[in-house]
């Protein structure tokens, strides 16, 4: 058989580079028309010419064979004032993208769709046409994508939306839940009713109380500085009763079967609805006010009609009395406490500190005390014995050679040696 | 032999304390026994023992899941959820879960076990080459294995009273470091979708940060063990008969429904039932 040589079959680079400059700007790549006869009838520009491009068009010129600025495909992508390094632009073309995947469209048809879009009746545009078949439509539905379209239900912890933080606050929080617990007991009735109270600050009548347990610790005495105080936090207890029970009866059943809706949400329009009625409730409940304090309750019912609570409190009652001393060896009395607390202030109380915890004074510690550290370093650096060591320092990590080039300033010095010699800076070679 | 000593004290001495119980006072008996078969303490009524609190008892907090409201209190025996740690014996029962777990069915096959014919290769002598078998023998390619691997069972014996003790030291050590929570009823959530449950654990600080969480129900449970499959990284949910010493101990913290406490417990107290015999208290 006849071989032909494989340079005969090929055209010779130069022919192609003698191609007239039929374009002026970089073109799509088109395999069509690009090596016609009359196309080859140019001049290669001076070299001094040449050197004016980059070094990126002048190779893509040579590679192509054809003169420069001619060179088909996209231009030089890292050229400062390339199209793909404008700014947004990547961002744009992910938009387009995901527009793209949103609406199943392909790459072409996407400005046509977008004016159709825009008319205000797609329909009424002459370009509208119903489609009689699916092909070329987008797909909407299945499992997976139900699935992602689901709205997630929110969820939120027992408590408030953030920990109290503040020995002061955690303190305040206590006091009031010891006295609302310690309110309920009097009256004789079921003492976690203390947690169907709202949990908003401006709410505490408590801090308004003393609390003043007995030398032996078998009884507590309540000293009241606001008159009103006891009465309004029965009030605030007994109007979440029913809404509160409620919510919690909804949260249950909602809770599996209803998936859009959380048990939360319901609970918190539930809390809203309450603090609404509390603006009402104090007024409403008036016979079983006593008639002494009827003309307190007239003083100061302008005031808790319109702002729903808190006193003009100069007490306050956590920073008096050994409240702190009130024992919690009654296991019902302590549960409610613990968990009018943990509701109150956010901060939860693990079980071995529960089984240790006897008074008010001890759920203070266990509340205030924070984790403790998760890594050495943090507990060393706690440590007062350590820090007033004079040759003894904790770092967080381990203390390198750099480190310790570092602090004596010599570190710039050494690395700057090392590159000028080519060496690896850290590591080796 | 003081521990085993507490160990038996306290048995079966489970009472549940809740607040709504308490004030219409349902009798709530605590029993316990200082020697196998002796004294019985019982209270009843409301649960209240400030002057003498026993100290072979400890309080576990009931929660409603997953919002974590304190529901109630539970007394448990020491001897159930206070045990102290006993690294070895916990070794002994994950090495002896290991073996049982063992699939042990590598299988190799012996020269005996090869097809083939057992005609000679070649003669003994006189080929000035080495004296050779037949083909099944093992120096040669294609031959048997020599000593093998065949299927055998690797389990390995362990007393079940060790067995049943390190399940509760397992408990115990969880719940000496808080890390036992307790879920009063169904530990179900209201969604199965991933970002949901990602939510729940992260804000109780159960996720991967906090070393994952073990969920431990009664039944499957739909929502929640989907849900954390497509949360693998929060943890992970069983069914209490679907775990075992090493699983207690594997993550950060045991989520645990009470009925499926009980019922490891439950089966888990054999040191403690075949030393001591209940005795119902007669008026």
């Amino acid at each position: 058989m006849r071989r032909i040589p494989r340079a005969a079959c090929v055209r010779p680079a130069h022919h192609l580079s003698l191609r007239p400059a039929s374009r002026s700007h970089a073109v799509p790549f088109s395999s069509t028309g690009r090596c016609r006869k009359d196309d080859t009838d140019r001049e290669q520009p001076a070299e001094a010419d040449r050197k004016e491009w980059p070094l990126s068009e002048r190779i893509r010129s040579r590679i192509w064979g054809v003169p420069l600025g001619q060179a088909p495909g996209r231009e030089d992508p890292y050229d400062p004032n390339s199209p793909m390094r404008r700014q947004g632009a990547a961002e744009e073309s992910g938009e387009k993208r995901k527009w793209l995947w949103r609406t199943g469209k392909k790459e072409g048809e996407e400005e046509e769709v977008t004016e159709l879009e825009r008319a205000e009746d797609v329909s009424e545009t002459p370009e509208y046409q119903e489609a009689k078949t699916w092909d070329g439509l987008a797909w909407v539905g299945g499992e997976a994508f139900v699935e992602a379209m689901k709205p997630s239900p929110k969820y939120r912890k027992y408590g408030p939306a953030t920990q109290l933080q503040e020995t002061d606050d955690i303190h305040e929080a206590l006091h009031r839940a010891v006295v609302e617990v310690l309110i309920l007991r009097e009256e004789g009735e079921d003492l976690v009713k203390a947690c169907h109270a709202p949990i908003t600050p401006e709410l505490n009548w408590a801090s308004s109380v003393a609390v003043q347990p007995s030398e032996d610790g078998e009884s507590v005495t309540l000293e009241y500085h606001e008159p009103m105080a006891r009465t309004y936090i029965l009030e605030l207890m007994k109007s979440n009763n029913e809404s509160q029970s409620a919510a919690d009866a909804e949260g249950k059943e909602g809770g599996v079967e209803d998936q859009e809706v959380g048990a939360e949400d319901q609970r918190a329009a539930a809390e809203e609805e309450q603090l609404a009625a509390e603006n009402e409730q104090p007024t409403a409940d008036e016979e079983h006010v006593t008639v002494e304090e009827e003309q307190v309750a007239s003083e100061e019912e302008q005031q808790v009609t319109t702002t729903p609570g808190k006193a003009s409190n100069a007490f306050e009652g956590y920073r008096h009395s050994n409240w702190m001393a009130v024992p919690l060896s009654d296991m019902e009395l302590k549960f409610a406490v613990i968990k009018r607390a943990m509701q109150l202030t956010g901060i939860h109380v693990s079980d071995p500190a529960i089984n240790d915890i006897n008074t008010v004074g001890n759920l203070a510690t266990a509340m205030i005390t924070p984790p403790p550290p998760k890594k050495l370093a943090q507990h060393l650096a706690q440590s007062e014995e350590l820090a007033e060591l004079p040759n003894v320092r904790v770092f967080g990590r381990r203390v390198t050679p750099i480190d310790k080039e570092k602090r004596i300033g010599r570190w710039k010095i050494i690395e700057e040696e090392l590159r000028r010699l080519d060496l690896p800076v850290t590591g080796h070679r | 032999m003081a521990s085993t000593r507490q160990h038996r004290r306290g048995l079966a001495s489970e009472a549940a304390i809740s607040h709504k119980n308490s004030t219409t006072s349902s009798n709530i008996s605590t029993n316990v026994a200082d020697s196998p078969l002796t004294r019985h303490v019982t209270y009843s009524g409301v649960w209240h023992p400030p002057t003498t609190a026993p100290t072979d008892t400890v309080i576990a907090t009931a929660y409603r899941f997953p919002m974590m409201i304190p529901e109630r209190f539970v007394a448990y025996s020491a001897s159930h959820l206070h045990l102290p740690l006993r690294r070895d014996i916990l070794h002994r029962a994950i090495v002896y879960e290991g073996d049982k777990t063992r699939q042990g069915t590598a299988s190799s096959k012996h020269r005996t076990e090869l097809a083939g014919s057992g005609r000679k290769i070649r003669p003994q002598k006189g080929m000035g080459m080495a004296r050779l078998g037949d083909r099944k023998s093992p120096m040669l390619k294609g031959g048997g294995v020599a000593h093998g691997p065949h299927p055998r069972d690797f389990s390995t014996d362990l007393p079940r009273k060790v067995y049943d003790l390190a399940w509760r030291t397992a408990l115990s050590y969880r719940f000496r470091r808080g890390q036992l929570v307790l879920v009063d009823g169904k530990a179900e959530l209201w969604s199965a979708q991933g970002a949901f449950v990602r939510n729940v654990f992260s804000t109780n600080g159960w996720g991967r940060a906090a070393g994952r969480s073990l969920v431990i129900t009664m039944e499957k449970r739909p929502n929640l063990f989907s849900g954390l499959q497509a949360a693998p990284r929060m943890g992970e949910a069983y069914t209490w008969n679907d775990v075992d010493v090493k699983d207690l101990l594997s993550m950060g913290r045991l989520i645990i429904e009470k009925e499926a406490l009980d019922k490891i417990l439950k089966r888990h107290q054999s040191d403690l039932t075949k030393t001591y015999k209940i005795v119902t208290t007669t008026p």
